[in-house]
This record gives structure tokens, sequence and C-alpha cells, in this order.
């Protein structure tokens, strides 16, 4: 962890300055050549692996149109949505050196609660909503808490999280309702009106509004981290804790925040599932939390913290759902998907790692 | 056949059962190991069984428990007591509830065996004591060569689905899309396969969607692009009403629809969003082992003739939806 650079320096920053002239100023407000610029980003990778997996079922799946025809489209942008959403948060974490093997059974933690809030307390879909909230944030807190607090690896805290979730879920699933989810949870009083927030379709090709929060999140989660003090902290938290302590930074303020955004946004996502499926299952969400940190790594993210791009995980969760479609539009064998998925990930850490090396050599 | 008169035949074949266990020992043949020794050591009036299943206490399981105490109920008077155990998908726990009921003095052993070879040693060792071992749900196969084995009561995954087949056949469809929604569960793909064996390999396209049930929302994506990437899709099989219902939403009006196992399904049948629903009668694998049980220690008769007792496929549609319905409220279905 850290050593690239020095702790409060932002790479994409570094990187540039180096490019171009150093200048007195605000480091973050140099211009610097376009060229340079591009070639050194996290996210570059990404970014031209989704273009190239864009045209290639372009080409292998031309018999349904996949260029041109806008369901199509709708079809994978959905399942990178369902990707792209929770890995944004999940990408500041490992920007902000942790993991959170917790955020796919959040899922479906969050969706059982709301569905046990409104159908069996008979509560208003939008306080429901705000208890998953608060239930979220204080799961995150935990998971935070924990982990600064005994220094323990984040991998194992959350771990212990992911399973005693998992636990509950299922066994308390069987418990309320006998069956394996909740079911009806549409009965709600306030359900069809704040469905269309969450999970309705756009246009009359179905694409959803999912989408939109995932286009959503991604702006946010970009202009948090390139703009915003609390994204200095990120990449200080994650590139090298200690020396962030010793400027300033409020290194276990911002883990802590950081898990709970995860959390949340795991939440939010459980939300737009139940208002998807008006039911949730038990198992929903677990094994996905992989899935996430996948977007984040072909993002450019990496495991060690303090060096990533939420652009770039846009762009992973892109290239994911592409694959998962594609594979299904070009009628191939869908048991090649783990294969392919597998694949990716290769190329995508070794790209990143030849950009990354390349930024070194430049700097 | 009124309750009494079946009671009347049973009490009769228990009389038969012990004149043929006086018989066998008058004539000496009792050789140590086998049945005929097992069912002259065991008391006369009393036929311990043990049900022993990896089941959990949810709505598949609890179907099959209503069975099991049914006929518990039913068989008292006849002397049959049953002890019920379901390990929750434990194998450890599953082999040492069987070595438990073999201490506690059973005489017959109804067991699921979803994965055999964990309970090979339990039921083996059973097996070597004289008790009769019966496979229920799970397990076919497995266990033809220990000596005291009797039958598998279940229902077998290719049968199943040549039965979801003919439903196809039977409303004309062209081709049907089957989700496998586990990579590499083979019983899964047995299904799909008998499927197959109906309409032929060009009237089936299987897709599989791993760990389909941990994202129903990219699942719903997947199917709507499979109809889509293949116009000839007329039908549409799910196996696992978990996975079948949600895709309702998002495959062609007009397709034909059916699934594996009832769940929630009884009530998109009646609304006409599906044609059939398999159903694998679990009632019956709980009630049946226990009489079987009782008419071989009673009267050494046994079913099946080396082949498995199949439970399924019922299958529920439109036409007996309404009835079904009501016995599933009361839990028997």
């Amino acid at each position: 962890m850290g050593g690239l650079r020095s702790s409060t320096q932002r790479p994409e920053a570094s990187m540039a300055e180096t490019a171009a002239q150093p200048q007195r100023g605000d480091e973050r407000l140099i211009r610097v050549g376009f060229l340079p610029r591009l070639l050194t980003r996290p996210d570059i990778g990404a970014f031209l692996g989704a273009v190239a997996v864009f045209f290639a079922f372009g080409y292998f799946a031309r018999a349904v149109n996949w260029l041109g025809d806008p369901a199509i489209a709708s079809g994978w942008t959905d399942q990178a949505a369902q990707y792209g959403i929770v890995a944004v948060p999940v990408a500041l974490l490992m920007i902000g050196g942790e993991f959170d093997l917790s955020a796919g059974v959040m899922i479906g933690s969050s969706g059982l609660l709301l569905g046990y809030l409104t159908t069996y307390q008979d509560l208003n879909i939008w306080p429901a909503m705000g208890l998953v909230l608060l239930f979220a944030l204080a799961i995150g807190f935990v998971n935070g808490l924990t982990v600064v607090k005994t220094k323990l690896p984040s991998f194992i805290v959350t771990l212990a999280t992911f399973f005693i979730l998992q636990g509950v879920n299922a066994a308390g699933t069987l418990k309320l309702t006998g069956t394996t989810a909740i079911q009806n949870v549409d009965s709600a009083s306030g359900f069809e009106s704040a469905r269309r927030f969450f999970s309705g379709d756009l246009t009359r090709w179905d694409f959803k509004v999912k989408v939109l929060w995932w286009i959503g999140l991604t702006l946010f989660g970009a202009l948090l981290l390139a703009k915003s003090r609390f994204g200095n902290w990120i990449y200080s938290a994650g590139g090298d804790p200690v020396a962030a302590r010793n400027v300033g930074v409020p290194v276990v303020r911002t883990k802590i925040a950081l898990f709970m955004m995860t959390s949340s946004v795991a939440a939010l996502m459980g939300i737009i599932e139940t208002f998807e499926l008006r039911s949730m299952q038990a198992k929903e969400g677990v094994g996905l939390e992989f899935l996430f940190i996948i977007c984040a790594v072909v993002g450019g993210c990496l495991l060690t913290g303090g060096y990533g791009s939420v652009i770039g995980t846009f762009f992973g969760a892109a290239m994911l759902g592409m694959v998962q479609l594609g594979i299904v539009d070009a009628q191939w064998d869908s048991n090649w998907t783990y294969a392919f998925q597998g694949g990716i990930l290769f190329a995508a850490v070794m790209l990143n790692t030849v950009v990354r090396s390349r930024a070194q050599r430049v700097r | 056949m009124s309750d009494e008169l079946l009671e009347d035949e049973l009490t009769q074949l228990t009389r038969r059962g012990l004149f043929i266990k006086g018989g066998a020992a008058a004539a000496g043949l009792t050789v140590l190991g086998s049945p005929a020794a097992a069912l002259a050591a065991g008391t006369a009036t009393t036929i311990k069984v043990a049900v022993v299943t990896h089941g959990d206490t949810g709505a598949f399981w609890s179907v099959f428990k209503k069975g099991v105490d049914q006929a518990a109920k039913d068989m008292k008077s006849h002397g049959v007591t049953v002890t019920q155990q379901y390990t929750n998908n434990d194998p450890a726990k599953q082999a040492s509830a069987i070595n438990a009921a073999v201490g506690a003095g059973a005489n017959v052993i109804a067991a699921s065996a979803p994965d055999p070879s964990a309970l090979k040693d339990a039921l083996t060792k059973a097996s070597k004591k004289g008790i009769e071992i019966i496979t229920v749900n799970s397990g076919l196969g497995a266990f033809d060569s220990l000596p005291t084995y009797e039958v598998h009561v279940g229902q077998t995954e290719d049968v199943a689905g040549q039965g979801a087949g003919k439903q196809f056949k039977a409303a004309k469809a062209k081709k049907v899309l089957i989700v496998v929604h586990e990579a590499s569960n083979s019983g899964l793909v047995q299904r799909a396969n008998g499927v197959k064996r109906v309409l032929g390999a060009s009237g089936v396209k299987v897709l599989t969607i791993p760990d389909a049930k941990k994202d129903i929302p990219g699942t719903k994506a997947k199917v709507k692009a499979a109809f889509n990437a293949d116009k000839q899709l007329d039908a549409f099989l799910g196996l696992d009403p978990d996975v079948t219902i949600p895709c309702l939403d998002v495959i062609p009006k007009g397709t034909k629809a059916g699934t594996f196992d009832v769940g929630g399904s009884i009530k998109e049948i009646q609304k006409g969003r599906m044609l059939f629903a398999i159903d694998q009668q679990q009632y019956l694998q709980g009630y049946l082992p226990v009489v079987f049980a009782y008419l071989y220690r009673s009267n050494l008769n046994t079913v099946g003739n080396g082949k498995p007792v199949l439970t399924g496929p019922g299958i529920i549609n439109k036409a007996n939806a309404a009835k079904v319905a009501a016995l599933a409220a009361k839990g028997t279905r």
C-alpha cells in the first residue's frame, strides 16, 4: 500500500502534473495535453475494453441488430446497472483501502426488511424505506467501526457480516413466511406511486429507471472523488493511512463513512429490486459482492487501495452487463459466462498494470 | 375403500405377517442379517420407523412432514411408531441421526440422500443390522446393493421432464426455452433432457444462468434477450417457481409457460399466466414409506420390483388448480 506517491497527492493530478510543466497554484486546475493525460488515466483500460466488447458483440450478435436495436441496449444496461450502482461505493471503498464483502447480501437483507415492514407491519412504503436506509447505515457503521478499531482486515470483518446477514435472511424469511421469499410487497400503501422512481420503464424500449440511478451515482461518485475534500481523504486514507493521519486527514471518519455509503447504496439496490420484483427472496444478492469488486478492479481500482476510478468502474459494469446479455443475444452456450468474466478480469488487470507502470515511468 | 374396510384388511395383513414369521422360524430358515431374521427378532407388536431427511422446515418439507404425520396416525393402531428428523442439508448431522436411529432400535429407516456418499457408512451399518432401508425424495439407485434395501419413493428427474414435455406437446408448443438456474446441477440438466426426449432436441433451447436465483432482475433480462434472439421460441419452462414466476413478466404475450414445483404458481395458473406446474407430490414421499415399512414388516410385501415408486410428476393445471389450491391451504399439497 502506498509508496507510489506522496500520500496526500491525488494520483491522476500528480501524473498529469508531470506530463505537463509543474505550475504554481492549485494542482487540480492544471491543464495538460489530451493524449498523455488520457493514456495515464486509471479508467482508460475499462473504457477501451467496453468499446471492444460492444463492437465484438455488434459482430457476433448482428442477427439481432445488437448495435442498432434500443431494446438490446435496454437489456444489457439493465444488467450493468444491477452491478454498477453498488459498484460505485465499492470502488470508493477500495480506493479508500478497504473491502465490503457484505455488499451483495445487503441487497437481500434490505429488500426483505422492506417487505417485512410493509406487508407484516403495514407501514407505508416511504417511512419503511427510511427505516431500511437507517438499518443499512447502522450495518455500515458497525462494519467500519469494527475495521478501524480492531485493525483487522476488512475482508475478514465483512466476511463475518456477510455470513451473519445471509443466515438472518434465510432463517428470518423462513420463520416469517414459511417459504423462502416475502411476496406481495406491492400490496403496501404508496407502492405504485413510489415505484416509478425506482423501477419504472423509461421508454417504449423498456430502459429502466435503474439505469438513471447508475449514471447519476457514477457522476456523483466521480465528482466526489475528483472535486471534493472528501475525495482527497479517500485517496490518502487508502494510499497511506499513517501519513494521511499525520497531515490531518480524518482517516477513521473517512473509512467509516465509506462503509456506510456502501451499505446504504446496497440497500438502495435492495429497494430498487423489491420495487421491480414486487417480492424479495432470501438468497437475493448473495455472491454479487464479487461482481461489484470485479467492476471496480476492471475499472482500474487497486486491491491495495489509494488508486482507482469511479468512471472506470462504470465501464467495468457496462462490460459485464454486455458480456452477460451478449452471450444470450449471440445465442452462445451461456455456460461460458463465468469463463468470459474471468477472461475480462484477467485482460483488464493486465492492461491496467501496463497503464499504471507507464504512469509511473512518466512520473 | 372405506377406512373401516382398510383397517380390517390391514389387520388381516398383520395376522398373515405373524403367521409367516412363525412359519419361517419353525422351518429354521432364519439366517442372521437377513430380512427374515430381523423380522423374527423384531417384537410382534411394534414396528419402529425412522424418517431421516436432509430437509428443513420450509414449504416443501412441511408438506412432506404432513404426509409422515398422517401415516403415523393411520398406522398407529397397527403398532407402528414413527420418528422424524430433518437435518437441514447437513450430511454429517443426517449420518449421525441415522446412527442414532439404529441405536434406538429402528426396524425401518427412510432416508433422503441428495449426497449418497455421505450416508453410505451409516446406511450400510444399519443394513448389516437387518434394518430395512427405503430412500425417499433423492438417492435413487445409490443403495440398491444394500442387502435390506427396499425401494425408492420419489420423482425421477427424467420422467418428470418428460411429463413437462408432454404438457407442452399437448399445448402444441414448437420450441421451449428452459432456464437451468444453477450451473452444473445434474438434476436440472436431467429435467431438461427429459423434455428433449418428448419434444426432440430442436424443440428445446436450454439457457443456463449461473446463480439465477441470486440475481433475479438479471435473470429476467437474460430470458427476455433469449426470446428476442430466437423468434421460434413460443414456450417457457422454469425449473423452480422462484425463477419462473418473475420471468412471466418478460416473456412475450401468448408464450406457453410451465414450471417445476408448485410454490406460488397455482395463483398464476388460475390467472391464466401459466399453463401447468409439475408437482412431485412430496406428501406421498412422506406417507408411503411408513405404509411400505408396515406392509413389509408385517407381510413381507415389496413394491416396485427394483424400480422406484414414482410420486410424480403430478400435473397442476387450470382444470384442477382450484381444488389443489384448497388442499395446499390445508398443507398437504
